[in-house]
């Protein structure tokens, strides 16, 4: 006990020395290993001086076994690498973060604009399935004065090319309140089916003329014709307007002409 | 660099007997350290090593007990604290017509509601003027009345809502501007055709207790299953006290599966005819109701199926509970001398009698102890079997059964489907009610060949006569064409069992025989359903009148009648088969123009070719 007691004792302000300056410091484990472990030591002894230099190492830092030379010109660019590679990945991840933001307002978008559309299409079916049902169908042709046929005449035809007439033909009545206009007719079977037909049809057809305009609408037209150009406002108007010197000669002599048409109304 | 002064410690080494090292040498030891601390440090040490031994020994009991002991309850109630399920409602199936007409549908809506306390609370003196100004903005952009709302806001409540049908844009639009507005989602039911077809389809309304559309009436209450689909659910965590769903935190999944399209046979076109012709002829004529069902020929499906009285599924709240049914197949009534076509195809199947055979028919004839007579005074005349039918005879009908037996009858009345229900597919169908064979008095079979004492729906009245035009085979009657799954597939409905009621030949001289119900000739030879005529067309049918039963003395009243007609055009080649029944109408009343009235209208729309006019039978015989 008193040999290992004295070694350390007389050992220690070397030590405590050497870890006081920076200079010494750098040389301790060279000079540990020369000067502390004499050759005569003994094992046990010789095993912890071995591991205090070793734990002196390690503190220190690596060992300068080789040219110190290398040593500083590999360590910073090895750390300008890392830290270039560092940036490289804030960078990327900055980027792909304003990307996937960027992104998101887009799907936003995209969504918000996927939703307005599919209410408007909801909507819209909505409303053509409102329109296109068999009660609105029915009211909107009653308001465009189309009345529902009963029993119409229907033409057979023979194979020797004979027409014969089914039924008896009859105009169609309304039985709503408001002077339904010339009823669609068929123009075949009036063709077929003669007199009453073919002049509602002809009479229907026959206003191409602003006169005979001016006629139909006769009370209006003698209006106009009293003061012609202040009222010409629609193009009947006008038509009756420019007619007006004729209008009233002209009346007289279609209202005339016009019972001489086949069965006229 | 500081790891490196405890090495220089002088209790490095001989640490493992600090008593006996400050005791052999004081002297030598660093002046630093006193002895007295350092035994201090070793008892701190000792008596935070326990402390700490302790401490980590409680911790490990506390960890054993929470992580065994008491994991389940833990778990529970932080899955309990965070878990949400959210149900994703199945969207309901739509309503279809034959060509594809979308008859009820359903469309994503919002009930906005609010909080009138807070209101006046956020709003002070200003909140009636902001009430007004809110019920105004509702009214307009839903189509409420703008009075209703302000009258709700002004109500002291905490909750009302304004309207249950705002599209989602709208409701955002709202809510956007009066921050006290809420949404809550809604499925809303779309009868783009109103009361079209209305005791059919019936409607659907939303529940908020089940926080869905449920059928209530008709087709929708009972196809629900099929209409309604499944509810998918999402278990996710959300943000406590709040729906925020917490991104990546689902952990179950079940989408909703839509529910399945349901196709009908009915032709939108042809019910609207039929239902507004037969509403505008009730009307007319006085009636208490009426039902009309148009069936196809050949496959017994139901083309139309009207009644007198109808509702508006879109105002199902406030329609008359006595609308709401479907009378043309859940209220039986007796169908009068329709039914003398029984008769007259047991009388030609069996062989005992061919329609131009002569009865010399009395103006009555006594059944047991009853007599029953003939619509009008006559003595005997000679009426050919044709005419017995086609004059309507009770007399000749009853001796033309009493020659075919009521066994015989028994068993053709069930061949027509009659006292059976037709399994249409529509809810609340009634079987009708024929006497059982064993129960019939002498005077039953007095009644029944005249179509009283037993009744019938319009669409087993429809049904007996689609066996006539149909050479005989009866096929029941359905109404659903097809389910259309959620995917596009389409399930054709099961056909129906076909029923061989009389030959084919029996079934074409019966039709030639009613042919002659509608036939204008001199000398008597004139049916009774004259008007049912359509130009350039056959109609074969059968008008019938019988007796209401007077509840105040259980006995046939005078007066109240039901009227009937069924009958097929054209009559060489029936396409059509119409039911109609109108419950006692005003007096000399027959159904017979309205069903002129809506055959016109089928050989127009179907463009049936005209065909030659039926040839005049001989109803009478000098």
């Amino acid at each position: 006990m008193s040999a290992p007691v004295k070694t350390p004792t007389r050992k220690r302000p070397t030590v405590s020395v050497e870890w006081q300056g920076t200079e010494t410091r750098r040389r301790v484990p060279a000079q540990r290993g020369s000067v502390t472990v004499p050759a005569q030591r003994k094992g046990a002894a010789k095993a912890a001086y071995a591991k205090r230099d070793e734990r002196a190492r390690k503190a220190v830092g690596a060992p300068r076994r080789k040219g110190a030379q290398v040593v500083h010109s590999g360590r910073p660019q090895f750390v300008l690498l890392i830290m270039a590679l560092f940036a490289a990945g804030l960078v990327l991840t900055l980027w792909l973060s304003t990307a996937a933001s960027a992104d998101s307002y887009t799907l936003q978008e995209a969504r918000t604009a996927a939703r307005d559309l599919t209410e408007q299409s909801e909507r819209l079916h909505r409303e053509v399935a409102a329109l296109e049902s068999a009660p609105t169908l029915a009211q909107r042709a009653a308001e465009l004065g189309m009345v529902p046929v009963q029993d119409p005449a229907r033409l057979v035809v023979a194979p020797d090319g004979g027409v014969t007439v089914v039924g008896k033909p009859s105009a169609a009545v309304r039985t709503a309140p408001p002077a339904a206009p010339a009823t669609p007719v068929n123009p075949m079977p009036a063709v077929e089916t003669g007199p009453s037909q073919v002049a509602a049809d002809a009479q229907a057809q026959a206003p191409a003329d602003p006169a005979a305009q001016a006629q139909g609408t006769d009370p209006a037209a003698q209006a106009q014709a009293t003061d012609a150009a202040a009222q010409a406002q629609t193009p009947a108007g006008e038509q009756a307007g420019e007619a007006a010197t004729q209008a009233q000669a002209e009346a007289d002599r279609l209202a005339q002409q016009n019972p001489a048409q086949p069965g006229g109304a | 660099m500081a790891l490196l002064p405890p090495r220089s410690r002088p209790g490095s080494r001989s640490g493992s007997r600090p008593g006996g090292r400050t005791q052999a040498g004081p002297t030598r030891r660093p002046p630093r350290r006193p002895a007295s601390t350092a035994g201090m440090a070793v008892r701190r040490f000792r008596a935070g090593r326990i402390v700490l031994v302790l401490l980590l020994l409680a911790s490990a009991m506390q960890l054993v007990l929470i992580q065994t002991v008491r994991s389940g309850d833990l778990t529970a109630s932080a899955e309990k604290q965070r878990t949400t399920r959210i149900t994703i409602a199945a969207e309901r199936g739509a309503i279809l017509d034959r060509n594809g007409n979308r008859l009820a549908f359903s469309t994503e809506s919002r009930a906005l509601v609010t909080n009138p306390r807070l209101i006046a609370v956020n709003h002070k003196e200003q909140a009636p003027a902001y009430k007004a100004e809110m019920a105004q903005a509702v009214a307009a952009a839903t189509g409420g009345d703008p009075n209703a709302l302000k009258a709700l806001l002004d109500a002291d409540r905490g909750y009302v809502v304004l309207t249950t049908t705002a599209d989602p844009d709208v409701a955002r639009a709202l809510r956007e501007r009066f921050p006290e507005i809420a949404e809550e989602k809604r499925e809303s039911r779309q009868y783009p055709s109103g009361t079209l077809a209305a005791n059919v389809i019936g409607a659907a309304s939303w529940s908020a207790d089940n926080q869905k559309l449920v059928g209530r009436v008709g087709l929708e209450s009972s196809d629900d299953g099929v209409l309604a689909g499944t509810d998918g659910y999402q278990v996710v965590d959300t943000a406590e006290g709040s729906d925020t769903v917490i991104p990546g935190s689902t952990r179950a999944q079940e989408p909703a599966v839509p529910g399945s399209d349901v196709e009908l046979t009915l032709d939108s076109d042809l019910q609207y005819v039929v239902q507004q012709k037969l509403q505008d002829y009730v009307a007319k004529t006085g009636a208490r109701g009426g039902s009309a069902v148009v069936l196809d020929a050949k496959t017994g499906e139901v083309r139309a199926m009207a009644n007198g009285g109808t509702f508006d599924p879109r105002q199902l709240g406030t329609a008359d509970p006595a609308t709401l049914g479907n009378a043309a197949v859940s209220s039986p009534f007796e169908p009068g001398s329709v039914n003398k076509l029984v008769t007259m195809a047991g009388a030609l199947e069996y062989g005992l009698a061919t329609p131009d055979e002569v009865l010399q028919v009395p103006g009555s004839i006594k059944v047991a102890d009853r007599t029953v007579h003939d619509a009008w005074d006559h003595g005997v005349e000679n009426y050919t079997l044709t005419g017995v039918l086609a004059k309507s005879s009770n007399v000749g009908t009853i001796m033309t059964a009493e020659k075919l037996g009521p066994d015989r009858f028994s068993d053709m009345l069930a061949r027509f489907g009659i006292g059976q229900r037709t399994n249409v597919g529509l809810p609340g169908e009634s079987a009708g009610s024929v006497p059982a064979r064993q129960s019939w008095s002498g005077s039953t079979f007095g009644n029944l060949p005249i179509g009283q004492g037993l009744s019938m729906t319009v669409l087993q009245m429809a049904g007996m006569y689609q066996a006539i035009a149909n050479d005989g085979v009866r096929i029941p009657p359905r109404i659903v064409a097809a389910t259309i799954g959620p995917d596009g597939s389409r399930t054709a409905e099961p056909a129906p069992e076909p029923v061989q009621v009389v030959s084919a030949q029996t079934a074409a001289q019966l039709r030639t025989m009613l042919t002659a119900v509608t036939q204008k000739g001199t000398g008597g030879n004139t049916g009774t359903g004259v008007t049912a005529q359509v130009p350039g067309y056959q109609v074969a049918g059968k008008t019938g009148t019988a007796q209401q039963v007077d509840p105040s003395c259980g006995c046939y009243a005078s007066s109240t009648y039901w009227i009937t007609f069924a009958g097929m055009m054209p009559a060489q080649d029936p396409r059509f088969v119409m039911g109609i029944m109108l419950d006692a109408p005003g007096g000399g009343t027959s159904a017979a123009p309205l069903f002129h009235d809506v055959a016109s209208y089928l050989a127009q729309q179907e463009r049936i070719p005209v065909g030659e006019p039926a040839p005049v039978q001989t109803l009478v015989l000098p």
